[in-house]
């Protein structure tokens, strides 16, 4: 009766714990801990541009204005304060650089956002209004900028931690027509990165009139087998003229080939592919799998070295035993 | 029969009439002032974590912690879905922030550690050996919604001189 008891209590104790704990887990995983931004207007023109349904794109004249909403959510449980505001970014060495805190240029300070702090309770979200008025004598030519929302900043140990998540603004000054985009992707070289492991890199040219965000997928194609799509690191984002390296990481890793190689490169609605033929030369990481030319080796290798050096032992081992039989004493 | 047929032409003209008036004015190719509305998710940034880089004896030449952990929720759900994650760092400071009293940024390095990501995509941590100038945590390429945590640590290299105290200073992530 009594280990039944126990038993039984121990049962219990074990759901019980299980009822506490499982609760919390679940509340863990539904809560997302996080203020968001996203852009709710898009010019009808750009209906069926990609990149004007997540970035302010546009094109405007000297003297011209355009207004947009954005919506900001509070997606955590406190109410948070929430700063509003346009700062410069620029296009260089393939990325989309935001400057630091609120370092203005032509088109941040061209650019009012409204309100610029929101007050938001938990889980609640709020519209905001961006205005871009140009004066009518700016300069032709694209200009970058970004809307940020910033949350309040954590304070712990001396280090005060800021976090900001924002809204690209890609805009094009003044002509009659808006000039139109396009990129070349080139140049499929197949190389390892410091690490070893395999690389494929191409030249991206912007030879358009707006920025571009180029990503790429690239497959590989040999007799019988098919590996990929590997995806390029990031998006390399050019102004015009601009020229940049697309990194595809190959992982997991394929033998060394040759490869049949396509690259299909994206931005927005625009395509291009680049092809080439290649093979992946030079030091593995560590074991490639399906190139076992090296193990091969070592497997033949190492055996044949033991016999070798097993052989020379005994024929030495022999030497030295007939001078010893011939003069030496037995034991008894 | 008369004021029926009245009843549905005049029920006619209002219907164009707020027909007319409600729809958006259709736009000319150069009109960049018609808009319409979108209606995806968020790129959304966690509240910071807090950090703590721990203390460091004086004579010593190292000192790293972590900066609490972030997370970036995407739920654009863009065909082409990219973002890119950048930081800064201020110098850190004591006292009256003399050079002895200052961890200049150039020697604050940032390491993203290992990024643990839901979606179609890939997160590519990137860091920085030196917070000079602002440099990149990471990168996300895919296609759809996605969301991606890393834990970074920062490394302070420091002065022989370098005072006791306790260093003051902001890092920045910048998600967009």
């Amino acid at each position: 009766m009594r280990w039944r008891a126990k038993t039984l209590m121990a049962w219990v104790a074990v759901a019980m714990l299980g009822g506490f704990v499982a609760p919390h887990a679940a509340a863990a995983q539904s809560a997302s801990n996080n203020v968001g931004i996203r852009l709710l207007d898009a010019p009808v023109n750009r209906a069926d541009d990609p990149r004007a349904r997540v970035y302010i794109v546009d094109q405007l004249d000297p003297g011209a204005s355009i207004h947009r909403r954005i919506e900001v959510a509070n997606a955590t449980s406190d109410r948070l304060t929430v700063q509003l505001y346009a700062a410069a970014a620029q296009v260089e060495q393939g990325e989309f650089k935001p400057l630091d805190g609120h370092t203005a240029n032509d088109l941040s300070g061209w650019t009012t956002v409204t309100p610029s702090s929101v007050d938001l309770a938990p889980n609640t979200k709020t519209i905001a209004t961006v205005d871009v008025a140009v004066p009518p004598d700016a300069t032709g030519g694209e200009r970058y900028a970004a809307v940020w929302a910033e949350l309040p900043p954590t304070q712990s140990h001396g280090v005060t931690s800021v976090n900001r998540v924002g809204l690209r603004m890609y805009l094009s000054i003044g002509g009659e027509a808006e000039p139109a985009s396009d990129f070349a992707v080139n140049d499929l070289r197949a190389g390892r990165d410091s690490a070893g492991h395999q690389l494929v890199t191409a030249a991206v040219t912007n030879t358009g009139g707006r920025a571009v965000d180029v990503a790429g997928q690239l497959s590989l194609a040999r007799t019988g087998l098919n590996a990929g799509p590997f995806s390029s690191t990031g998006a390399v984002t050019l102004a015009p003229t601009q020229q940049a390296t697309m990194s595809i990481p190959v992982r997991p890793q394929v033998s060394r080939g040759p490869w049949n190689a396509t690259l299909t490169a994206t931005s927005g609605n625009l395509s291009h592919t680049a092809s080439g033929r290649l093979l992946f030369i030079g030091a593995p990481h560590n074991a490639v799998p399906g190139d076992y030319g090296w193990l091969l080796w070592l497997l033949l290798a190492v055996p044949a070295a033991l016999i070798i050096v097993g052989g020379i032992l005994v024929v030495l081992q022999r030497r030295s035993r007939i001078p010893a039989a011939s003069g030496g004493v037995s034991a008894r | 029969m008369r004021s029926r047929r009245a009843c549905a032409v005049i029920a006619g003209v209002v219907g164009l009439v707020l027909f007319g008036a409600g729809a958006p004015a259709w736009a000319g190719p150069g009109d960049t002032n018609t808009t319409f509305t979108l209606t995806s998710g968020t790129l959304a940034i966690s509240v910071p974590g807090s950090a703590n880089l721990g203390s460091f004896a004086t004579g010593s030449t190292l000192v790293s912690g972590s900066l609490g952990g972030i997370t970036v929720d995407d739920t654009r759900g863009a065909l082409v879905a990219q973002w890119s994650a950048s930081v800064a760092s201020t110098d850190f400071t004591t006292g009256t922030a003399t050079a002895n009293e200052t961890v200049t940024k150039t020697n604050v390095a940032y390491t993203t550690g290992v990024g643990s990501s839901t979606g179609t995509g890939t997160f590519v941590p990137v860091g920085a050996a030196s917070l000079a100038v602002s440099g990149v945590a990471g990168t996300w390429t895919g296609v759809g919604n996605n969301s991606t945590s890393w834990n970074p640590t920062v490394a302070m290299t420091l002065l022989g001189s370098q005072v006791a105290g306790t260093y003051s200073g902001t890092v920045t992530h910048s998600v967009l």
